[in-house]
């Protein structure tokens, strides 16, 4: 089984997750505590360009994510999902819940 | 005359506070007709005395009714302070009411005997009074006094301390209200500030605001509560009566504006003040404070490690639940395989409702999640189950419980003793209780399904435990047993635990509802919000006929009740078998395939659909879809653990793959095609899958009288707005 990779770096005010590889029940487990380690504390971007593929955990991931930041009023944006990843966020139907940016450098300042 | 506002405006809250009031509790006809006379006496006073400057025929007419009025509602105070809460009624004593009454307005109004005229100069008020003024004024007040006298003493004879606070807080209610009136209309003029004449009127506020609470409420209160809401009235009230009175002052004192104008600027004041004070209020004096209380017991529930056994699980329950509500003692009450209820925690085992006693019917039909004591004493909606609760709650010697339903069941009781502090359980204490709701009902299915400690040494620890819960839960469905159809499905979860769900609940001879889909999340947490979102859906779809509705509330629980983060992808579906149709909500199924032996293809079904769990609202997304079934047809319905399988070299099952299935055993029975596609979607993902499944297929044989369906079928339309029954 394939596992994934999850970096964090810092980018302006901005906390960056870079996921790579398939997010599935197997392997959310490593993004979900990274992701609760920094959601609602600092404005979060999750860059999914490298997904290959994501199940319901992974759309559970963000969504928490979403709903952490919302709350505290703090910013995420999903940045350049791959395909897959933009397909499991749009079979939700409500694709609008995740704001997305095409590229780092479109990060809002 | 800026101040005959405030009269008009106290006439206006007492009429909602009234309006307001739904109570089937005895004495609610005298209250309507106190607050009727109230408001009555404070609209004809205001505009008698607006009038008497140059109307005063007419003026001095309305000030004589409206104080005809105002002893005309202290009479009925007095009748309320002896029809509450359960006297009875006599007819010969309400019709000599209403005949003295009747002589007492002919009297004062039409007669020079109680006031002669009244002039107005400015805020200069005079009142020639009659020969009986003095006393006609003393009697009516010895009216309202005598009320709140048989009020305070009534309520402190009462044995029962709703009925004892409700009875002592109309006794200050009504003695306020005589008090205030005395100040201003008596009082006042004798010291020189007839001007404030005008608000000897907003004294209906007291009486009838303090009937008003009673009548809508069932608990006692606490001085701190009291206290809190006093501190966030005064936060609301300063800053905004301060402008509110200025411009209103200012307003009349240079005359540049009319009452229409002074109130446009008042109601403004109101808006921008309010909202502002509001949000101040409940940041710093409390509201906010408990709502965070109540999400750190919620989550130190949902810490509670169930691995540990039984008895150290609600041992583990009880203190916390002891540490936050402060009671004296905690008890688990569980439904046993007979169906009665058996103490549980403390671990005696004594049986404390036998199946099909009053006291177990009436906690199935009460539809609440939680029951104080008071309520059931003094809350007229609960009369019916009264004697069978309240023996219930003295067989405990509990003062509140919680109760674990599913739809009509009772699956575990969770029982409160009297506080430690002595205090009684109030409307916070309530608020927790339904805040932390459904983190205990995963407790009580934990206690019901969960044999004993002692008899667990066998079983693996957690997911043993869990597996156990989960199995017993999943397997509990009525059977879609039925001459015209046959229905298969399949659950699994690769670590034994899993969030799939498959649901169906008999309506009818010819219908079922069912649900089938996957609450996010994986593993032990999945699997319990499984178990809560089953019996929620089980409970809602027996108080929500609209079908839309059931499925928009079953959004907002998993919005509001479940943990951040979840969310339901599947389908709810209702089998109409009479009419050989399938009315179905797509909430994010991935593959619901239908296959028509007419057509000899298999269509795809679902349409768009969107998942529960993201948007508060999610009832405008919803669309209702029917789906009408030849005989011979066949649905097969799967959750994204199928069609996302991925084999070794990362390629996707797919719906291809499920339509070759589908295909390919067109001539199989649905139990076996359900197989050939859990042992295809297996193969191919190497022999493990990733992820939950769930697959369900529907082979319909034709309607119950053997007649076929009227319309050539198979491809789904919008349907209409469907009731579930």
């Amino acid at each position: 089984m394939t596992g994934i990779s999850v970096e964090v770096i810092e980018r302006g005010s901005w906390t960056v997750l870079t996921v790579n590889g398939p997010i599935n029940s197997y392997t959310y487990n490593e993004l979900q505590e990274k992701t609760m380690r920094h959601a609602g504390r600092v404005d979060m971007a999750v860059d999914l360009a490298g997904v290959s593929s994501m199940t319901s955990a992974g759309i559970g991931v963000m969504l928490a994510a979403v709903e952490d930041a919302e709350a505290v009023g703090k910013r995420f944006v999903i940045v350049a999902p791959s395909e897959v990843a933009r397909l499991a966020i749009e079979s939700t139907g409500f694709a609008d819940r995740f704001p997305t940016v095409p590229s780092l450098k479109d990060l809002p300042a | 005359m800026g101040l005959t506002l405030f009269t008009y405006l106290a006439a206006l809250v007492a009429t909602l506070a009234a309006i307001a009031v739904k109570s089937r509790a005895a004495g609610l006809g005298a209250f309507r007709l106190a607050a009727l006379a109230s408001v009555a006496f404070a609209v004809l006073l205001a505009t008698g005395y607006l009038l008497a400057a140059d109307y005063r025929p007419a003026a001095v007419l309305l000030l004589r009714a409206a104080d005809a009025a105002a002893i005309m509602s202290y009479v009925a105070f007095m009748r309320l302070a002896f029809l509450y809460p359960g006297g009875r009624r006599h007819a010969v004593i309400d019709a000599f009411l209403f005949v003295a009454s009747a002589a007492l307005l002919g009297f004062m109004v039409f007669t020079d005997l109680y006031v002669i005229e009244v002039r107005r100069f400015g805020i200069e008020y005079l009142r020639f009074e009659g020969r009986y003024h003095a006393l006609v004024t003393v009697a009516g007040a010895a009216v309202g006094v005598g009320a709140a006298i048989v009020f305070a003493i009534r309520g402190f004879i009462s044995r029962n301390r709703v009925f004892r606070q409700h009875l002592l807080v109309m006794a200050l209610g009504v003695m306020g209200s005589v008090v205030w009136g005395y100040v201003f209309a008596v009082l006042g003029p004798n010291i020189n500030l007839e001007r404030l004449f005008p608000l000897s009127a907003t004294n209906i506020l007291p009486s009838v605001l303090a009937a008003a609470y009673v009548f809508s409420s069932t608990r006692v209160f606490q001085v701190r509560g009291v206290a809190r809401g006093l501190g966030v009235w005064t936060v609301i009230a300063i800053p905004f009566s301060a402008p509110l009175g200025l411009v209103t002052g200012v307003a009349f004192l240079f005359r540049v504006a009319s009452p229409v104008s002074a109130i446009a600027v008042s109601a403004l004041a109101f808006l921008a003040f309010a909202r502002w004070a509001e949000s101040f209020a409940r940041g710093r004096l409390g509201s906010s404070r408990d709502e965070s209380a109540r999400e750190d017991l919620e989550s130190e529930i949902a810490h509670i490690d169930l691995s540990a056994g039984r008895d150290t699980v609600l041992g583990q329950l009880s203190a916390i639940m002891g540490e936050a509500i402060g009671c004296s003692w905690f008890a688990t009450l569980s439904e046993d395989d007979s169906g009665g209820l058996r103490r549980v925690f403390p671990d005696d085992d004594t049986l404390i409702s036998p199946a099909g006693s009053p006291a177990l019917e009436a906690l199935a039909a009460v539809e609440r999640r939680a029951i104080l004591k008071s309520d059931v004493e003094a809350d007229e909606s609960l009369a019916e189950h009264r004697s069978a609760l309240l023996a219930f709650f003295e067989a405990l010697g509990a003062e509140a419980v919680v109760l674990a339903k599913e739809g009509r069941r009772v699956v575990g009781v969770f029982a409160f003793g009297p506080k430690r502090s002595g205090a009684d359980y109030n409307a916070l204490d309530y608020g927790t209780f339904d805040a932390v709701h459904g983190k205990l009902f995963v407790v009580a299915y934990y206690a019901r399904h969960v044999a004993r400690e002692s008899l667990l040494e066998t079983v693996e620890q957690e997911i043993g435990l869990a597996d156990q819960i989960v199995r017993s839960v999943q397997e509990r469905i009525d059977p879609i047993v039925h001459p015209g159809v046959s229905v298969s499905f399949r659950c699994e979860a690769p670590r034994g635990l899993g969030g799939d769900l498959f649901d169906s609940v008999r309506i009818s001879e010819h219908r079922w509802f069912f649900v089938v889909g996957d609450v996010s999340g994986k593993g032990l947490n999945a699997s319990m919000s499984m178990i809560i979102l089953k019996s929620m859906i089980r409970t809602l779809l027996r108080e929500e006929k609209d079908f839309v509705k059931l499925v928009a509330r079953t959004n907002s629980f998993i919005k509001e009740r479940l943990p951040r983060g979840t969310f339901f992808s599947g389908l709810f579906g209702f089998l109409a078998l009479d009419k050989g149709s399938i009315y179905f909500i797509n909430c994010g199924i991935p593959a619901m395939f239908f296959r028509s032996p007419g057509l000899d293809a298999v269509i795809e079904a679902q349409g768009e659909g969107r998942m529960l769990g993201f948007v508060k609202n999610i009832e405008p997304y919803l669309k209702t879809r029917k789906l009408i079934l030849p005989p011979g047809s066949r649905v097969l319905i799967s959750t994204d653990g199928i069609v996302e399988a991925e084999s070794i070299r990362g390629e996707r099952y797919g719906k291809e793959r499920l339509v070759r299935i589908l295909g390919e055993n067109k001539d199989r029975t649905a139990a076996e095609t359900v197989d050939a596609v859990v042992r295809s979607a297996g193969a191919f993902a190497g022999g493990k899958l990733d992820d939950d499944i769930t697959v369900v297929a529907i082979d319909y044989a034709g309607r119950p009288s053997g007649r076929t369906a009227a319309r050539p079928a198979g491809r789904p339309e919008a349907g209409p707005k469907e009731k579930v029954q």
